[in-house]
């Protein structure tokens, strides 16, 4: 078996991290969906296709980010509370490896946003946060708070992880882990999308040792 | 290894944005296939989605070893393919609708020893092309499935989009090659194709259809126990 591909080394590089990144995330969607009809969830088939609908969009964004198009959204009124509530039940199969504490206020928290991006880019960064805690049997917690503005938060204990490597988070290839999968593309289009939600996202060291990411809307 | 966004080698971001069309394609398919069931008050066929889901997150998994030129593992059971391809036939129903598409099994069942899940995106994605170019390029489309058995066991897809001019056919299976630009895709499938066939000694082939697009014929070899 063999081919002729005209590409430099960096180009390849590019293309398997890419490719890696993809195939882990599509095969923690089908884990996903397993679980949600193993459980028989109500609702489960529209929140498996809910997620599949979700990715698919990521790609025609980054696609189109590649084209060197800004990323434009419609927003409409969007209750972030529902957004992190189905993140945290899409995570609960997960959660079992890393426990996870959830703080959020009861009340409709309204913002005027993408409610499928925004529900992809709260996946993305939980799923981070779980894969690192459950590395080293940490726990993860998620807050939505309301102050100034809206902060969602989400951390763990541990395992540990040095300023530096925090500093290269949402560089596409990266991974915090060598045993973890890369993460640099999707915290790319996470970075994109909270952008055009006139957001930030933070990446810092958690009070308690592991990984603090904090999401800010004005 | 880390890469810099904005200096991205101009043909990896050439690569990028087809992989990433030509999968946020595949998976709005899927999607559109989902909504059309629902709307048609269809029950969703969970385990189809799954399978396809599992099927193409493999053939993302093992681009990069290809790239490498490295082998796959292959984990080889025997397996009906003509069961595989009434099933392959069954989940692209619904786009179905539009470009019609006869199935003629000649042998069944025809009994290969194969990687299921590899096959079956195999297949699916030769299927997926052949309606994928007639839907663009007509609105009489038309795509035939034969399966046969001969001294092996034969696959052929016909379809009679626009095909592919005889200059290129020999190229048809090279990475990142691309012969329509307004038609979605990555122009890695058909390298896949051509990769998982002969890891199972098999090969990919094309030619002229009789229907006057693209014949893609696939072949395999016996299972083992059926020639002993």
């Amino acid at each position: 078996m063999s081919h002729s591909l005209d590409a430099n080394h960096e180009t390849l590089d590019v293309l398997r991290s890419f490719l890696t990144e993809n195939a882990h995330i599509l095969g923690n969607l089908v884990m996903e969906v397993e679980q949600c009809l193993q459980e028989s969830r109500p609702n489960a088939k529209e929140q498996a296709v809910r997620v599949l609908h979700a990715y698919s969009l990521q790609l025609t964004d980054l696609s189109l980010f590649f084209e060197g198009e800004v990323l434009e959204i419609y927003p409409r009124p969007v209750d972030l509370v529902i957004v992190v509530r189905d993140v945290v039940r899409m995570l609960a199969a997960r959660c079992e490896e890393a426990p996870c504490r959830v703080s959020m206020p009861p009340s409709p928290i309204w913002i005027r946003g993408d409610s499928e991006r925004l529900f992809r880019v709260f996946l993305i960064l939980a799923e981070m946060v779980c894969a690192h805690a459950a590395y080293g049997e940490h726990e993860m917690f998620i807050a939505l708070e309301r102050g100034e503005g809206l902060r969602i938060t989400l951390s763990n204990t541990g395992p540990a992880i040095s300023e530096e490597r925090i500093a290269l988070l949402g560089s596409p290839g990266h991974r915090l882990h060598q045993d973890l999968p890369h993460e640099g593309w999707a915290l790319l289009y996470a970075q994109q999308v909270v952008a055009a939600h006139h957001g930030t996202i933070q990446y810092t060291q958690s009070p308690a040792g592991g990984l603090h990411v904090q999401v800010s809307f004005s | 290894m880390l890469f810099h966004i904005d200096r991205l080698p101009a043909e990896a971001t050439r690569l990028l944005r087809l992989f990433l069309a030509g999968s946020s394609h595949t998976l709005s398919n899927l999607v559109m296939d989902l909504d059309y069931a629902a709307q048609e008050g269809k029950p969703t066929d969970m385990e189809m989605v799954l399978r396809l889901l599992r099927a193409y997150s493999v053939q993302l998994a093992d681009l990069p070893l290809l790239m490498d030129e490295q082998p796959l593992s292959l984990y080889r059971r025997p397996l009906d393919l003509a069961a595989m391809l009434r099933a392959v036939e069954g989940s692209m129903r619904a786009r179905f609708e539009r470009v019609p598409c006869a199935l003629r099994i000649l042998s069944d069942p025809a009994w290969i020893d194969g990687d299921e899940t590899r096959l079956y995106r195999v297949i699916w994605l030769c299927v997926e092309n052949a309606n994928l170019y007639t839907t663009y390029i007509r609105d009489d489309g038309e795509v035939q499935l034969h399966l046969e058995v001969g001294a092996c066991v034969s696959v052929l897809i016909d379809d009679n989009g626009p095909g592919v001019p005889a200059l290129y056919l020999a190229q048809l299976g090279t990475p990142s090659l691309r012969l329509y630009d307004e038609i979605p895709g990555s122009g890695w499938s058909l390298f896949y194709a051509r990769c998982v066939l002969e890891a199972h000694g098999g090969a990919l082939a094309f030619e002229e259809s009789p229907l006057g697009g693209l014949r893609v014929r696939i072949t395999l070899p016996h299972a083992v126990a059926s020639t002993a």
